[in-house]
């Protein structure tokens, strides 16, 4: 009994404390705090939550608020809303309502955060001990959640409508290039922001704006994507993208929320980069392949750093830039190979073409090289997978041409011999690392050691190398490149010429002290060794020497043998130069000729004036191989200096030509240089030779790596094999199954392997 | 008394890790800042006797180099506890001042937000770096009561020449503004900010201007600038100076309400008129000894007290200063409800950060630090009501405090007397409605029907009879038969209560 009446007097205490709270609150949205006393209002508060009216105080204060908020919106916000509902955007195409819609609700949401934080003030106390206990959001956060429930997601008026299309009508607005009023959007914005949604515990900016925000824009660039498409050509087009997606990036930071702004941007991507990807990259005239064509460093860059934004645009990129290059390459190869063909069917004559082409189709390569190496540093920003793409189209297009070991070796074999001439060894040197990249391309390069190995004798022997240091320097590259193994074979040319020079030194000491007589002329003997030089020992050339000569050789060969015993000397006419001396009726020359001219010339010696020999019986007596006579013959009577009269007059030497003494042969110079017939273009012919003995060389690196791995291994699959065999040998070629296939077998026969029982 | 006051928590804390009584033990720590670190009569550290890991988590160290410290290593009782033991670093020691020391840190960083009320003018000293600006002058806002209290060179000051300055300049000597703000950063918090070697000439003078000997010592002496034990003691330093400033101005300077006061400055229905009332007979009103901003009246005194420490040690006064209440504006904002006793407690926590509470105002102590948001002066005042060993009020005014307060530690202890005094309380209705009131408080059913309160019960009984057991050597039967027989007992009474209940 005595606690129910206490009970009611409490009740009454209650009411009437609660009553002055909510008078206070009501002042407090009335702005008039300052004739509060907080002291007294706190301690009221205290005491309905220290007497178990918490409850009863937190609904109390969440009614007042209610109604407030009900009451302003009704009085501030609804007749706020711009005239034309909620399609606004067309009949008040500038925003000003809009505009001032959103300032009428940035002051409401102002009023209100500031009432709430003083009623927070006020209720710190039931915010500690009731909210806590009860599991109620803290009074502020009431604020909030009421402030969502009766203005932003109001159920009497359509505010939120309203405020929807009002900012998207404002962003749409800036969009089309007009100021707009930012400072209310970000508020508005930020108050979206900071109400949460009850049942997704996200931002109401998040659950009611984004989604629309990202779908308008979505639609709006897909149509404006669509309109630039048909506009704008390529660099213009992307110029657009790029201001769009700066400024889509900059609206973010100034009045949307952070989280957005990969959405956003993944919109802008999509729009205007992704589905015009291709259309944009195939415009006709300022595409990609004319931006390459025209060098349009910028415009590649950008093409690069805005695709770079979106899936498969990289991807797109490097396929087109690299079908170019293929194209292009495909290009070079065929004027090539049409210089060739209509060089052979303009006859053997012109033979320095043939290199000159070589030399030509090099240097295309090297400058699309240059280019595409510009384009990768300049515009694409060093990017690996572009280098990738771009060396594999390169590598595609040189292995097209079946020619370019050849090639490239004949380039590098030019450069070491025109050397310092108009070049300085650093431009060479720059040159040679160029031409190291494009040997990377080759696939064969076991081809490419043999012709550089060709090219390189010549170079030695016949003293036509500039520098030395070049030389080695070349060799250092290609061993840096592909090992020490490929490049001992050149190393030791390098050596045997030394060795050679140590030697000719002590032969002469040895002429000088020996009581033998004394050859007529001087000898220069360089000894090769057989294995590291890429002449055919089985096949020495034959040819006949006049007695003199035969003589003298046989003098180093006894001299040499009587050093080294147990070696085997072969005499390669056809590597050999002279010098001699030919008397003509104006003056003596001292001609510079090879081995067989003057074997060939020895012969007019003893011929009276007016004779003449027939090719027979030229060949006859010098026993010199065909192919090679011709040649002598052709650079002897055809060539500049006309040593040599042939008859009848032609380019070509025929079975049947006779040749006369030129007595009446005159040149400026007392030294004069016979042109022997330098390194050129094979012929169909040499060509299917070199390819026979790389093939046969082919078949020894197989097995032996084949023995290599078995040797290792023991026992392996047969796949397994093929494909370490295949690894292995990648450095220097790239073996086709069946060839490895076939070795195994061949190693199988001949009882090196055995296939294991159990298969 | 204040030693002896340590000691006994000390004790308290001795014999709880003695007994394995964690919750007592983290109590002690947690609420009352017992001082882990202390050895006892026979040195031995609590850390020996118990719970390693919470000590060490609380910041007990553990130190090969002591005696004690190589005591606790060796007499580690598994290698487990030797792995904590020098795992842990004290770098979390000294938690429990934490708060206050941020406070000072705070005020001195942000003098502009917490009611700085003077104004420090220096005259840049001739800057050979930057050749043209000699005559800059620079200002640093500081706060009259810390300066006041923590140097007598500046409390003289303020009651003489600078009594009612705003700016202060000053132009006897040149000072740095670097060693200007190390000195306010030293009065203010103690610490030893550090000084580049150029400026430590003129930072010896203003130690000597300013009287500050210690802290010249400080900077002169290498060794002792970087010293954490000397920066405890600093601290200690600190905090004294606040209470003699605290027990010799402020209370000291508080005023008495007349009713003359009463007619001339209250108008009808008690509110105050704006205006400064406290020293109208004075020449020089402003600032008075205590350099006091805000002269608050409880009951019929009137204390004279410092808007920063009010603000800022305490939400409700933030909220009531920083708020655009009425109070904002007033000189003498008025606390009802509250005896100037305990609002002088209050204030001595808010100032010093301890509070000596007599036990007989424990409980009103309690109910206000609650109301004003104080929970470690909360803490303190139950550690004192729950030491006692008998209540001094009404045990049933205690329990329903602790209950609506929240003070799980008083409600145990509550729980622990009722066991104690079973027969005594059992008959009476109060006991009986606080276990209904229990039992309403289950909102669920639960897995297995309890009510918290005899669960409580249950278990203050079983600690206090498991004990003589022992000694009687009486195994089960007897004792757990009375248990039983008290369990079935209530739960006779409570199912009457709740028959009675839902009548």
């Amino acid at each position: 009994m005595s606690s129910r009446r206490s009970q009611n007097s409490a009740d009454l205490q209650f009411n009437d404390n609660w009553e002055r709270l909510a008078q206070a609150i009501r002042e407090i949205h009335k702005k008039n705090a300052s004739i509060l006393s907080f002291e007294e209002l706190y301690r009221n508060a205290y005491n309905m939550v220290l007497h178990k009216n918490g409850d009863k105080l937190y609904n109390g204060v969440r009614g007042v608020i209610t109604q407030h908020l009900e009451e302003v919106a009704q009085a501030q916000v609804v007749p706020a809303f711009p005239l034309s509902g909620a399609s606004s955007s067309q009949t008040n195409p500038n925003g000003a309502g809009g505009a001032n819609f959103l300032k009428v609700l940035k002051n409401v949401w102002e009023d209100h955060t500031t009432c709430m934080l003083m009623i927070r003030d006020i209720l710190m106390y039931m915010d500690r001990v009731y909210a806590k206990t009860a599991n109620v959001p803290l009074v502020y956060d009431l604020g909030l959640e009421l402030f969502r429930d009766t203005i932003v997601r109001s159920q009497k008026h359509p505010i939120q409508n309203h405020l929807l299309d009002v900012l998207l009508q404002q962003i749409k607005l800036e969009r089309e290039n007009e100021i707009i009023d930012r400072s209310s959007v970000k508020a508005s914005m930020d108050m979206l922001l900071e109400l949460t949604d009850a049942s997704t515990k996200d931002t109401v900016y998040a659950t009611d704006f984004e989604g629309r925000f990202l779908e308008t824009s979505s639609e709006y660039y897909r149509v404006e994507g669509q309109m630039l498409v048909g506009e704008c050509d390529a660099p213009e087009y992307m110029k657009k993208v790029e201001k769009r997606l700066i400024e889509e990036e900059q609206r973010v930071r100034h009045y949307l929320s952070p989280s957005t702004e990969p959405k956003i941007r993944s919109i802008v991507e999509e729009e205007l980069i992704s589905k015009h990807l291709k259309t944009v990259i195939e415009m006709e005239n300022s595409g990609l392949i004319p931006m390459l064509r025209n060098e349009k460093m910028d415009d590649l860059g950008r093409m690069y750093k805005l695709f770079g934004r979106v899936l498969k645009g990289h991807e797109e990129m490097k396929s087109a830039i690299s079908v170019h290059i293929r194209e292009l390459g495909k290009a070079i190869n065929e004027t090539v190979s049409s210089n060739i063909s209509s060089e052979s069917s303009g006859g053997s004559g012109d033979k320095q073409t043939g290199a000159s082409v070589a030399i030509k189709w090099v240097q295309e390569v090297l400058d699309l090289k240059d280019k595409f190496d510009k384009v990768q540093n300049l515009a694409l920003s060093n990017d690996k997978a572009f280098q990738t793409s771009f060396n594999e189209a390169f590598e595609h297009f040189i292995n097209k041409n079946s020619k370019s070991p050849e090639f490239i070796s004949l380039f590098i074999d030019d450069n070491l011999k025109k050397g310092l001439k108009g070049k300085t060894e650093e431009e060479v040197d720059s040159v040679l690392d160029k031409t190291i990249t494009l040997f990377r391309f080759i696939g064969e390069k076991d081809v490419f050691e043999r012709y550089y190995k060709q090219h390189l004798a010549k170079r030695l022997l016949l003293g036509r190398s500039v520098s030395d240091d070049a030389e080695r320097g070349m060799i250092g590259k290609l061993k840096v490149e592909c090992g020490y193994q490929f490049t001992t074979k050149l190393e030791g040319m390098f050596n045997d010429m030394r060795i050679s020079a140590d030697t000719m030194a002590d032969f002469k000491d040895f002429l000088d002290k020996s009581v033998l007589e004394k050859p007529k002329m001087d000898l220069g003997v360089t000894v090769l060794t057989s294995t590291f030089w890429p002449m055919n020992l089985s096949a020495s050339p034959r040819c006949n020497f006049p007695a003199e000569i035969t003589k003298a050789c046989e003098t180093f060969q006894r001299f040499y043998l009587g050093r080294h015993s147990g070696r085997r000397l072969t005499w390669q006419s056809n590597m050999g130069t002279a010098d001699i001396r030919g008397s003509f009726k104006s003056r003596k020359h001292d001609l510079n000729v090879s081995t067989y001219q003057m074997v060939i010339l020895l012969m007019f010696n003893d011929l009276p004036e007016g004779e003449s020999l027939s090719y027979e019986q030229i060949k006859g007596e010098s026993d010199i191989p065909e192919s090679d006579l011709k040649r002598n013959l052709q650079s002897l009577a055809c060539a500049r200096y006309k040593i040599l009269v042939k008859e009848p007059k032609g380019k070509d030497i025929n079975h049947g030509d006779v040749f006369y003494f030129n007595n009446e042969f005159t040149a400026p110079y007392q030294r004069i240089k016979i042109p022997t017939v330098a390194s050129k273009v094979e012929t169909e012919g040499e060509r299917k030779e070199t390819r026979e003995k790389v093939e046969e060389a082919r078949k020894h690196q197989t097995e032996a790596a084949i023995v290599r791995i078995m040797k290792d291994r023991k026992t392996m699959e047969h796949n397994n094999l093929i494909a370490e065999v295949t690894k292995q040998l990648q450095p220097r070629f790239v073996p086709i199954p069946a060839l490895i296939k076939k070795r195994i077998e061949a190693l199988i026969e001949r009882e090196y392997l055995e296939r294991a029982p159990d298969r | 008394m204040k030693l002896a006051d340590e000691d006994k928590i000390f004790q308290d804390l001795l014999n709880a890790c003695r007994n394995g009584d964690l919750e007592l033990v983290e109590s002690l720590v947690r609420n009352f800042g017992a001082p882990i670190n202390q050895t006892d009569k026979w040195q031995c550290s609590p850390l020996y006797l118990a719970f390693v890991k919470f000590l060490l988590e609380n910041g007990a160290q553990c130190r090969k180099d002591t005696f004690e410290g190589q005591r606790c290593y060796y007499g580690a009782l598994t290698m487990k506890i030797r792995g904590l033991l020098s795992s842990y670093k004290y770098t979390k020691a000294d938690d429990k001042y934490q708060p206050y020391r941020n406070f000072f840190s705070y005020i001195l960083e942000r003098p502009l937000d917490t009611f700085s009320d003077v104004i420090f003018k220096l005259n840049a000293p001739y800057d050979r770096s930057k050749r043209y600006n000699t005559l800059e002058t620079l200002e640093i806002s500081a706060h009259r009561c810390i300066l006041n209290a923590r140097s007598t060179f500046f409390a003289s000051k303020f009651q003489t020449i600078w009594c009612t300055s705003k700016v202060i300049e000053i132009q006897e000597i040149q000072i740095h503004a670097t060693c200007f703000r190390a000195m306010l950063r030293y009065l203010y918090t103690g610490e030893i900010a550090s000084i580049p070697n150029s400026l430590m000439d003129n930072m010896i003078q203003l130690c000597k201007y300013v009287w500050l000997d210690n802290l010249s010592e400080r900077y002169t002496n290498k060794m002792k600038r970087i010293n954490q034990d000397q920066d405890k003691i600093e601290f200690k330093k600190l905090q004294n100076d606040f209470v003699k400033f605290f027990k010799n101005v402020l209370l000291v300077g508080k005023q008495f309400y007349t009713e003359q006061d009463y007619n001339n400055n209250m108008k009808v229905d008690g509110s105050e008129i704006i205006e400064n009332r406290i020293g109208h007979n004075d020449t020089e009103p402003k600032f008075a000894e205590s350099q006091h901003d805000i002269c608050i009246r409880v009951e019929d005194e009137f204390f004279n007290c410092h808007k920063v420490f009010l603000t800022e040690r305490c939400e409700y006064f933030k909220a009531m200063f920083n708020g655009p209440f009425s109070e904002k504006l007033l000189r003498t904002p008025r606390i009802s409800e509250c005896s100037s006793k305990v609002f002088a407690l209050i204030l001595e926590f808010i100032y010093t950060d301890k509070c000596d509470i007599p036990e007989s105002m424990a409980c009103e102590v309690l109910i206000k630090a609650d109301m004003y948001l104080l929970d470690k002066l909360k803490s303190i005042a139950s550690i004192i009501l729950t030491n006692l060993s008998e209540p001094l009020e009404d045990i049933y005014v205690l329990m329903r405090t602790a209950i609506d307060l929240n003070i799980g530690r008083l409600e145990q202890w509550c729980c622990h007397w009722f066991a104690d005094h079973l027969y005594e309380v059992l008959e009476d209705q109060r006991f009986l409605d606080l276990i209904c009131e229990s039992a309403h408080s289950i909102k669920k059913r639960q897995e297995t029907d309890t009510i918290p309160f005899i669960d409580d019960l249950r278990y203050w009984l079983s600690k206090k009879y498991s004990v003589l057991e022992d000694e009687i050597d009486q195994r089960s039967g007897k004792v757990r038969e009375y248990d039983g027989e008290e369990i079935t007992d209530w739960e006779a009474e409570y199912n009457l209560c709740l028959r009675y209940y839902y009548l």
